[in-house]
């Protein structure tokens, strides 16, 4: 049973990692790499606070082993700031009160962004649709469909 | 959560991972999109001393159409499938089964051949393979062979498929004019499991009776499976209320549901009749409309 050491890329840097075969990727992200962003909520596929971006989509790094990453490309929460600027969509979330505890929140930001990449300008059915994996106990849920919406005219205005 | 410890392989074509396989077979377990392996294995419901990854393999991802067939590689997400145009236009029913099954998140990591292996009683695509005729190809150390969809699926959790072999496509029948079908189903919440679901195909001929028809059932007994007598009393009549009626209670017979946190079994008896009526006339209404 011995560790495998894989290489891959977090956040726009190439990373290695020894690690074993059974490490979740939550776990070498937060523990091997110390990006305490994604949290583990569930731990169980349900709840969707691990979301991370793999190769352009978002999954639950709960439910993927490290292993699995190796020679793929990984986005964290930590890695869509820019120049310690935050993103529009954690703007968003602020403005628009789209948390209260914050535990879902790295999750639902995620989830935004991996929804922003494909549709610039999503319709609230097709929000509510998205972060139908991400559970928050604090919103309802509103201020966080708010957030991705404000978000979404924000960078719509960016990028004129 | 951690699963109990494993050797990993991650191969990078079939071959090599027929290698491995021949060498470790049979404590041995395929990884694919590990939505409901990792689940299993980190709750210790199961657990193998070799895990081979299949995730690298990239000739087993992809969805085309070839002559009458469409072929789907195994490793091939349900994102993939609810999003592929070619799925959309020729077989409607495994759109719309992929875009009900849990999440977004789960469904972009989700395979369909994991799906199909993982014979899980609430799983949906096992269903939809029973209606549409689905043919899966095993490779394994003898070469390829396949097996009907309804000699695939042996009961819960149980396959065709053996420890040496790995699924490696499913080719569907494009169906012809005159055709329809849908799968519709209930569940609790967005990544709650199927509560009752229902895939039908049918094809009706000009004068709308019907012909061929196929109802499969999932998470009403041990496994998918295909409830014939409906589909018997269904062949060669034209749809009424009657019949439709007639046929549900049939469907509900056939049914074997057992109660759970997600509801009794009489619960269950008549949601997957009220499922069977909206499906069939769905279907039906489908095929005289000519749209798949």
């Amino acid at each position: 049973m011995s560790k495998s050491k894989i290489s891959l890329i977090v956040n726009g840097e190439k990373v290695e990692l020894e690690v074993e075969p059974r490490k979740l990727m939550v776990n070498a992200l937060r523990d091997d790499l110390g990006l305490t962003g994604t949290h583990v909520g569930c731990d169980t596929t349900n709840c969707g606070a691990c979301t991370v971006i793999v190769d352009g989509k978002a999954v639950k790094s709960c439910t993927m082993f490290a292993v699995q990453a190796s020679g793929r490309e990984i986005k964290t929460i930590e890695g869509i700031s820019k120049n310690g600027e935050m993103h529009p969509i954690q703007k968003a979330f602020i403005e628009k009160h789209g948390l209260q505890c914050g535990f879902c929140t790295p999750g639902m930001i995620m989830t935004s962004y991996w929804l922003l990449s494909n549709n610039s300008k999503p319709k609230e059915e097709d929000v509510r649709k998205c972060i139908s994996g991400n559970i928050c106990r604090c919103t309802g849920y509103q201020g966080i469909i708010d957030s991705v919406e404000y978000a979404s005219e924000m960078m719509e205005k960016e990028k004129v | 959560m951690y699963t109990a410890k494993f050797d990993y392989f991650s191969p990078k074509s079939l071959g090599e991972a027929h290698e491995i396989l021949k060498t470790k077979a049979p404590d041995v377990k395929i990884l694919a999109g590990g939505q409901s392996l990792i689940p299993s294995l980190k709750i210790r419901a199961s657990s193998y001393a070799n895990i081979i990854d299949i995730g690298h393999i990239s000739e087993l991802k992809y969805i085309r159409k070839e002559s009458s067939m469409l072929k789907i590689g195994s490793l091939t997400t349900v994102a993939e499938i609810e999003g592929s145009d070619i799925v959309a236009s020729e077989l409607l029913i495994l759109k719309e089964a992929a875009e009900q099954i849990a999440d977004p998140l789960v469904r972009n990591m989700g395979t369909i051949g994991g799906n199909l292996c993982h014979s899980d009683p609430v799983n949906d695509l096992p269903a939809v393979m029973l209606s549409t005729d689905a043919i899966i190809a095993i490779t394994g150390p003898s070469g390829t062979r396949t097996v009907t969809a309804e000699k695939f699926f042996l009961g819960s959790f149980k396959t065709a498929i053996t420890p040496e072999e790995i699924l490696t496509a499913i080719e569907i029948p494009i169906p012809g004019k005159m055709h329809g079908s849908t799968y519709m189903k209930i569940k609790k919440d967005s990544g709650g499991f199927t509560i009752a679901g229902i895939a039908c195909s049918i094809n009706v001929d000009p004068n709308g009776k019907i012909g061929k028809a196929r109802i499969a059932m999932t998470s009403v007994g041990p496994m998918a499976f295909r409830a014939a007598s409906a589909e018997k009393e269904l062949e060669g009549k034209e749809l009424s209320d009657e019949l439709l009626d007639k046929v549900s209670v049939l469907i509900s017979k056939a049914s074997h549901p057992l109660s759970g946190i997600n509801g009794t079994d009489i619960y269950k008896h008549k949601i997957i009749a009220m499922l069977a009526k909206d499906a069939i006339s769905m279907s039906y209404n489908r095929a005289k409309g000519a749209s798949k």
